[in-house]
C-alpha cells in the first residue's frame, strides 16, 4: 500500500492511517515495544497507545480509531483528544502515516466521494 | 605457577613466573559448576617486563600494570570480557540472580540499587545466589554469568557475617573509588552453580533506604523498557534485543522493589518468592 507522509497538525479525522510494514512490533499484555530500524529506534507503547497502533491498519482513520480509543478507556474520558494526540505523535515519530485510499472506499462509517477526472 | 578454571564450560588458565600474581590467582578464580561444555581453552599469561606486570593472550599484550592490584583486577575483567566474546548473540544484561524456595529469580537496577547487598542477604537467609552482575539472554532464556561478587565497603556495615569473610580477604581499589572485595558462595561455604532457565520473577530494584520497602506488579512494557536500560552492549542488531527482552518479560511476573531497609526489603522479597 503506499502512502504519504503528513503534517501532523493538519492531519484531518477521516483520513486513514497505516504503519511502515518494517516496524518491529513486539505486543506485551500492557503495551508493545515496537523497534524502528528506518531510525535505530525504540519506542515503549503503553496499552491505548498499542491499541491505536494497530488500528493504523489502512483500513481504519482518525474518527473510528477514537471509537475505538472510547471502547478501551470508557465513556467519560476524552478518548478523542487522547487518540488525537496519539496520532499525531506518531505521525512526527515516523510511526504512522497517511495511508493511500482507494477509491470510493468507506471509512468512519462514511463513503468518501471519489474525485472524478 | 598457573591456576585452571572454568567459565561457562570454557577452560581458563592462567599462567605466572610472579610468586605474587600466583599468590593472588584464587581471588579472582571461579569456583561456579555450570553443566555447560565447550572446546575452548582461554590461556593468558602474566609475566613482568620492563617494571611492568604484562598480561599476555595468544602472544598478545592486552595491558600492562604497574601495580599488583591493578595488574589483578585487570586480569579479573579480561578474563571476562575474553570468556564472553563467544557468546556474541546472548544480550547481557546488568542483572543479578538467585534462587528462593525453588523459584529462579533476576534482579535488575541501576548501581547503586542494592542488589548485591539484597541478595546477600538472600543467600544468608538460604537462597542461592547465582551471580550478581551479568546474565545472558538467549532465546526469552536466562544464563547466569558467575562473575565473582564485587562487595563493596557499604555492604559490610550492613552484613557482618559479609564482613567477617572479607577480613580475610585482599581489598582492590574500586572502579568508582571505593575499595571492593571479590567473593562467591563458596567462601561462605555453601555452593555456587550457574543456572539457566527461565526465570519466575524479574524485579526492578529502586534505592529509597530511608523508607519502607515496597513491592507492586511492574508493567511489562515498564520493565522491557528498564531491562533495555540496563543492557550491556548497545551493538548488534536492537530489533533482535527489543524482541529478546520483550520474551523475557511477556513469559515471567514482574515487580517493582523499592528497597528499604535491608531486612524488612528481604522479607518482602522471599514472601513474595514464597
Amino acid at each position: 500500500m503506499t502512502a504519504t507522509k503528513a503534517d501532523a497538525r493538519n492531519l484531518a479525522p477521516t483520513q486513514r492511517l497505516s504503519r511502515p510494514a518494517t516496524l518491529q512490533i513486539n505486543r506485551l499484555e500492557d503495551g508493545c515495544v515496537i523497534y524502528q530500524p528506518e531510525q535505530d529506534r525504540v519506542h515503549f507503547l503503553n496499552q491505548t497507545a498499542a491499541i491505536v497502533l494497530e488500528l493504523c491498519d489502512g483500513h481504519h482513520d482518525g474518527l473510528a480509531i477514537a471509537a475505538q480509543v472510547a471502547e478501551h478507556l470508557g465513556p467519560h474520558a476524552t478518548a478523542r483528544k487522547v487518540s488525537c494526540d496519539i496520532l499525531q505523535r506518531f505521525l512526527a515519530e515516523g510511526l504512522i502515516m497517511v495511508a493511500a485510499e482507494p477509491p470510493g472506499v468507506t471509512v468512519g462509517g462514511r463513503k468518501r466521494p471519489v474525485k472524478k477526472v | 605457577m598457573n591456576r585452571t578454571f572454568s567459565i561457562l564450560g570454557q577452560q581458563v588458565v592462567v599462567e605466572t613466573d610472579q610468586p605474587e600474581v600466583g599468590e593472588r590467582l584464587d581471588d579472582i578464580a571461579v569456583r561456579a559448576d555450570d553443566a555447560l561444555s565447550s572446546d575452548r581453552t582461554l590461556a593468558l599469561r602474566v609475566v613482568q617486563a620492563d617494571g611492568f606486570l604484562c598480561i599476555l593472550h595468544e602472544g598478545r599484550i592486552l595491558a600492562q600494570e604497574t601495580d599488583l592490584d591493578a595488574a589483578i583486577r585487570m586480569l579479573h575483567l579480561l578474563i571476562n570480557q575474553l570468556v564472553l566474546e563467544p557468546q556474541s548473540e546472548a544480550l547481557k544484561l546488568h542483572a543479578a540472580a538467585g534462587t528462593w524456595a525453588g523459584r529462579f529469580f533476576m534482579v535488575t537496577g541501576d548501581r547503586g540499587a542494592g542488589k548485591t547487598t539484597l541478595l546477600l542477604k538472600l543467600m544468608l537467609d538460604g537462597a542461592e545466589m547465582h551471580c550478581d552482575e551479568t546474565v545472558l539472554l538467549r532465546d526469552g532464556l536466562l544464563q547466569t554469568f558467575p562473575r565473582k561478587f564485587y562487595i563493596k565497603t557499604g555492604t559490610l556495615a550492613c552484613l557482618p557475617r559479609v564482613a567477617a569473610v572479607c577480613a580475610a580477604k585482599h581489598a582492590y581499589p574500586g572502579f568508582y573509588g571505593k575499595q571492593l572485595y571479590f567473593a562467591d558462595p563458596t567462601d561462605f561455604g555453601l555452593p555456587w552453580r550457574s543456572r539457566a532457565g527461565r526465570p519466575w520473577a524479574v524485579f526492578h530494584l529502586t534505592p529509597a533506604f530511608d523508607q519502607a520497602p515496597l513491592i507492586k506488579p511492574c508493567a511489562k512494557v515498564e520493565m522491557a523498557k528498564q531491562l533495555m536500560m540496563q543492557t550491556l552492549q548497545l551493538t548488534g542488531d536492537l530489533g533482535r534485543h527489543v524482541a529478546q527482552v520483550c520474551r523475557l518479560v511477556a513469559s515471567c511476573k514482574c515487580y517493582s522493589l523499592r528497597v528499604g531497609g535491608l531486612d524488612a526489603t528481604a522479607a518482602l522479597l522471599k514472601k513474595t518468592l514464597a
